[in-house]
């Protein structure tokens, strides 16, 4: 963290730019990223440039280029950054799922071993305390064969790197257009927003231009072991 | 790039500089000392509860030991039991303890598990690394008057910090795994439910009488 050369106190590092809300500064950091019961709902208007501080820099460049550049950022809009918005909230959601059940999972696990382990002390001498422990004991597994099998049916990690990958291929693809990388460098504009539409639909239905990656490989392999299990 | 004119070029390598690349940078910088922070905090849980448990369990034998109690836990104060009273509830309270810290080390170590902060900040500074060499490859567009070697490094430069964030994305699928430990946990669970749901089923149990019968040992331990 960087200190305040006028206050001296540290200041926390800028956040990034994301559609999720802001971690709260004031939890422990290992508290930060822990999930919520309820997902936070879709941002309609989330942009991956922020429009103000863009426009604050666009009014000091080459007018013909900064229009230019205002036109790519409007088209994008309909064919690629609605499909970004709901695939980078999917994966929010999903990754949100996962945890939840994660850290069901843990707080089970904790309880069932001090249960277990009070059970053995309690066993010879109070057989009343020792049966209200074994029935936490068959509740707990209860509860965790229902949330297994809850997961179970859509696994949330599976889908959670599935949407991310495609969410981050989405951003990539954002930042190729506008910079006029390739495949849009010799294109016409006609052909070049027709190659942005088809592209970003591809990516959306998770057929990526480019070669595999190895999140590809272990979405496959999470997929695979979901399916099997 | 025919239709791109360079100030068309200036424009929009300036707007991605501003927006793409620092932007990113600050993820990783944010990211990185978060999860540094979170992973110290939760080892220092981890130390702190694993030192009281054993601390707990030392108090309470020594409690047991110099309290007033013979070997086997009895009150030697045949005259006065009633002074063994004090010490027998603090050296209950200890053995609560030692059962009790254990398990609250053992939920810190699952959360690290699960939340990988280690990795992951170790992910996000080799990219913040990465990012500080794509973003050499073009510093100033007004430095390089030559067309050619201009639209060269403004590609490499695009190009190589896009990378940079695909390859992150790779790496940090590779480390989100689900913890080991509650994998095994959920299966023991399962069976021990679905021996308690046999239990009150008269056909199951029929069925499970007639199975040939398992090991014990073969059956997965219980998550500690």
């Amino acid at each position: 963290m960087s200190a305040n050369p006028t206050t001296g106190q540290t200041n926390p590092p800028p956040q990034p730019v994301s559609q999720q809300s802001k971690s709260t500064a004031k939890a422990p950091a290992w508290r930060r990223r822990f999930p919520k019961l309820r997902a936070d709902p879709i941002n309609n208007n989330f942009q991956l440039l922020d429009p103000e501080k863009l426009e604050s820099i666009l009014q000091d460049l080459n007018p013909t280029a900064a229009d230019r550049f205002r036109k790519d950022i409007q088209f994008l809009e309909q064919p690629l950054l609605r499909l970004f918005r709901e695939r980078d909230h999917e994966a929010y959601v999903h990754q949100n799922t996962h945890r939840l059940f994660q850290l069901s999972f843990i707080i089970l696990s904790v309880i069932a071993t001090l249960a277990g382990a009070l059970l053995t002390l309690t066993l010879t001498s109070s057989a009343t305390f020792a049966a209200f422990l074994g029935f936490i004991e068959a509740v707990i597994a209860a509860i965790t064969a229902a949330l297994a099998s809850l997961q179970g049916n859509r696994p949330p990690q599976a889908l959670w790197l599935q949407n991310r990958l495609r969410a981050e291929y989405l951003r990539r693809e954002y930042f190729r257009y506008l910079m006029n990388l390739e495949p849009y460098t010799s294109l016409e504009e006609v052909q070049r927003r027709r190659a942005l539409e088809m592209r970003a639909a591809e990516i959306n239905m998770g057929t990526f231009p480019e070669t595999p990656t190895e999140l590809e490989s272990v979405i496959a392999s999470k997929a695979g072991a979901a399916s099997a299990g | 790039m025919p239709n791109f004119s360079r100030e068309d070029l200036t424009t929009r390598y300036t707007v991605f500089d501003r927006f793409a690349l620092d932007d990113q940078r600050n993820y990783y910088k944010f990211r990185k000392e978060e999860y540094r922070l979170a992973s110290v905090q939760v080892n220092r849980f981890k130390a702190l509860f694993s030192a009281l448990t054993g601390i707990s369990a030392a108090l309470a034998v020594f409690v047991l030991t110099v309290g007033g109690f013979t070997g086997n836990g009895v009150c030697s104060e045949v005259t006065r039991p009633d002074s063994c009273l004090g010490p027998q509830a603090f050296a209950s309270f200890l053995a609560i303890c030692s059962i009790v810290l254990p398990g609250i080390a053992s939920f810190f170590s699952m959360l690290a598990d699960l939340f990988q902060w280690d990795k992951f900040s170790d992910i996000y500074e080799s990219a913040a690394n990465n990012l500080e060499r794509a973003d050499a490859q073009l510093t100033d567009p007004d430095m390089i008057p030559d067309e050619t070697f201009f639209r060269a490094a403004y590609t490499a430069y695009v190009s190589g910090t896009l990378e940079v964030m695909s390859s992150e994305t790779s790496q940090w699928g590779q480390v989100s795994n689900t913890v080991p430990s509650i994998e095994s946990f959920i299966e023991a669970q399962r069976q021990k439910d679905e021996r308690n749901r046999n239990r009150f089923n008269p056909n199951a149990q029929a069925a499970a009488s007639s199975a040939p019968s398992i090991n014990p040992a073969d059956l997965p331990s219980s998550a500690g």
